[in-house]
């Protein structure tokens, strides 16, 4: 049975792309991705989507004790798009107990407490400790965000790696279902995490060059930093906003860090996600697909939404522009749907120079303009954990 | 609010070795032996899935697999939903001593098993499980984060969900503190079945008042260990009457659960 829409009543995005949704539009309008080569240790190369705020940003100071790049990056994103003022207007309307803060992420703070660990080792100190709920916490960035709106409304971390900040829409949704909260603020973090990037090269999918989604010669996924955040109700404020009408959420059953070789588990999803929406395959005008550039995931993304909606529906990933936002990887997607939706814009899939023959969906290379009525969005994670969300143009 | 329903419990702890043990023991604490650690026997664990996971997962598996053995829900098709305050941090802390050298070489099963999931990822696989699995974290109260999330599921949804809920000491210095080890599971559904033990209706009140356990060995429990967050609650379910207790929530909303027998 569908559901009822939820809206979203703001939204803002930072990425290697830049801060703020007009430096996401911008780069994709001019088809500058975010991409940088990095050198790795003890040799060879990747790339890397950087999302550094500026230094000279200032922590509040109610928020200083969680000054690291994790928090520095959420504050980056918070400060764009006039998103804090839509928080506080649903403060003020709703009270600061009934705004409900859902993040996801894989790591959160956890780049600074790698980087501790270095510095002591380089000096040798053994004693100095670092206070973990601020520093490697996976709380750290739900907590942070709610001290930095000072909300004392429901919450929670989700981590369920990949698809961590997809995940959170739907979780959102019931809460404000279930009368919990009036508004939710969702959203998702990865900062740059030296245990990503190295454990991406101990699995063997990290590719030496930008990634290449559905290419021929794909390789592997480049690991990208994010924060994204969106204001969620069920009830609309405004007539452009847009609408969250469908989601899906299934498991894979079969590999803890390999997708099922038919896309089965992302199929479901889908299927799921058109259900509670309460449309059918022609009703979807665009797919912006997990689309990580591994081998493996690529196929059977591709024979999945192939099998959900048909070859004809335009598809692109959007992981060429900002790398792999991994926990962060959902509400990055989510938010780059929204502006197409608004700019009537299909981003294309950068980097991608020659289809596999074995795709069968209708990928679009370049940016593509269209009327998006309905996007549909798949997140993939470790754990064989898929997410699947549709959002409505407004309406 | 409406309520959901509990089909069956498990818990492990330190003096606290099966549901049943603990429901004898919550009905009369004199009886309440710490000492007594019980047994990880899940039929998970073979040698090649023993290999593959780590002890903070093992206790997950424990509390999943005993609760579905007292449930008539299909192991398959139930909603996952884990809690736990932080992934394996003795994974996490090998990997950050792993990337102090220049070779930074992090072990690829390593790498895998440090996300939070990676407890409901790899019992998904074990159990064939293909529908919706989400891990939770609430910190220092993710019991309480974690029922929330099993309760709005349960609003939307009528496929049942199991909760599971867990913390393992960790050696890392930088960590959070010692936690003893301790594991619950939750079977709850939508609707009443044959086998509901207890309606649940949760509601976040203001202000917090946290409960204190009227037992100082279990009190400790359930001041240091955030999976024992559950204590109140399982501890009103052994006396099968009706109750209301609160849960730590936050420090201004605590989470009430009104318990109803039916």
């Amino acid at each position: 049975m569908a559901i009822e829409p939820a809206y979203i009543t703001a939204f803002t995005l930072s990425s290697a792309l830049g801060f703020g949704n007009e430096a996401a539009l911008q780069s994709i309008k001019t088809m500058k991705g975010g991409l940088k080569q990095y050198s790795m240790r003890p040799s060879g190369t990747t790339w890397l989507g950087c999302a550094d705020p500026s230094p000279l940003l200032q922590m509040p100071s109610r928020v200083a004790s969680y000054d690291n790049p994790c928090a520095r990056l959420i504050l980056g994103a918070l400060l764009q798009d006039g998103f804090a003022e839509y928080v506080e207007e649903a403060k003020q309307r709703f009270g600061a107990h009934r705004i409900g803060c859902f993040v996801g992420s894989i790591t959160s703070s956890f780049c600074r407490l790698e980087e501790f660990y270095r510095e002591m080792a380089k000096i040798q100190d053994n004693t100095t400790t670092i206070q973990f709920k601020y520093h490697g916490s996976i709380n750290s960035s739900v907590q942070f965000t709610r001290k930095y709106f000072d909300i004392i409304g429901p919450y929670a971390t989700i981590s369920t790696a990949c698809s961590s900040s997809a995940k959170v829409f739907a979780t959102a949704y019931r809460y404000l279902r279930a009368g919990l909260c009036d508004a939710a603020i969702v959203g998702g973090v990865e900062p740059l995490c030296e245990s990503l990037i190295y454990g991406f090269r101990a699995l063997g999918v990290l590719s030496a060059k930008p990634c290449r989604p559905w290419d021929v010669d794909r390789d592997g996924i480049s690991i990208g930093a994010a924060a994204g955040f969106a204001l969620m109700t069920l009830k609309p404020n405004a007539p452009d906003n847009f609408l969250l009408k469908g989601y899906g959420e299934t498991s894979d059953a079969y590999h803890m860090t390999s997708p099922h070789p038919q896309g089965v588990g992302v199929e479901a999803s889908m299927r799921k996600a058109l259900r509670t929406a309460g449309l059918n395959a022609a009703d979807i005008d665009y797919v912006n697909a997990h689309g990580s550039g591994t081998p493996m995931n690529d196929i059977t993304e591709d024979a999945a939404i192939c099998r959900v909606l048909g070859e004809g529906t335009l598809c692109s990933s959007t992981k060429g522009w900002t790398g792999h936002t991994q926990g962060a990887a959902g509400i990055t997607e989510a938010i780059i749907v929204l502006l197409g939706m608004r700019e009537n814009l299909v981003p294309g899939t950068l980097n991608t120079l020659r289809v596999d023959p074995a795709m069968r969906c209708n990928l679009a290379l370049e940016n593509v303009p269209r009327t998006i009525r309905y996007a549909l969005s798949n997140s993939m994670g470790f754990g064989g954990n898929n997410a699947t969300l549709i959002f409505g143009a407004p309406q | 609010m409406n309520p959901i329903y509990v089909e069956a419990v498990s818990v492990y702890g330190k003096g606290l070795l099966s549901w049943e043990h603990a429901q004898t023991t919550f009905q009369n604490l004199a009886l309440y032996d710490g000492t007594q650690i019980p047994k990880i026997d899940s039929s998970y664990l073979t040698p090649n899935n023993t290999r593959r996971t780590t002890p903070h997962m093992h206790i997950a598996f424990q509390a999943a697999e005993m609760a579905l053995k007292d449930s008539d829900v299909s192991k398959e098709t139930v909603e996952f939903i884990f809690a736990t305050s932080e992934c394996d941090l003795d994974i996490a802390d090998s990997n950050c001593l792993a990337l102090i050298p220049d070779d930074k070489s992090i072990l690829p099963q390593k790498f895998q098993n440090v996300v939070i999931n990676a407890a409901a990822g790899h019992l998904g696989v074990f159990m064939k499980n293909t529908s919706g699995s989400t891990t939770v974290s609430g910190c220092d109260n993710h019991f309480a984060v974690g029922f929330l999330q099993a309760y709005t599921f349960l609003q939307e949804n009528s496929e049942p969900a199991l909760l599971v809920a867990y913390d393992a000491p960790s050696l890392m210095r930088h960590g959070p503190g010692d936690r003893p080890f301790f594991c619950v599971g939750m079977v709850l559904t939508q609707d009443k079945t044959k086998k509901s033990m207890m309606a649940l209706t949760p509601s976040l009140v203001s202000p917090a008042n946290p409960p204190v356990l009227d037992h100082t060995d279990l009190e400790k429990i359930h001041a240091t260990t955030p999976a024992a967050g559950s204590l109140p609650l399982l501890m009103a379910l052994a006396k099968k009457t009706s109750d209301c207790v609160e849960l730590v929530y936050t420090p201004e909303l605590g989470l009430k659960v009104l318990l109803c027998t039916i």
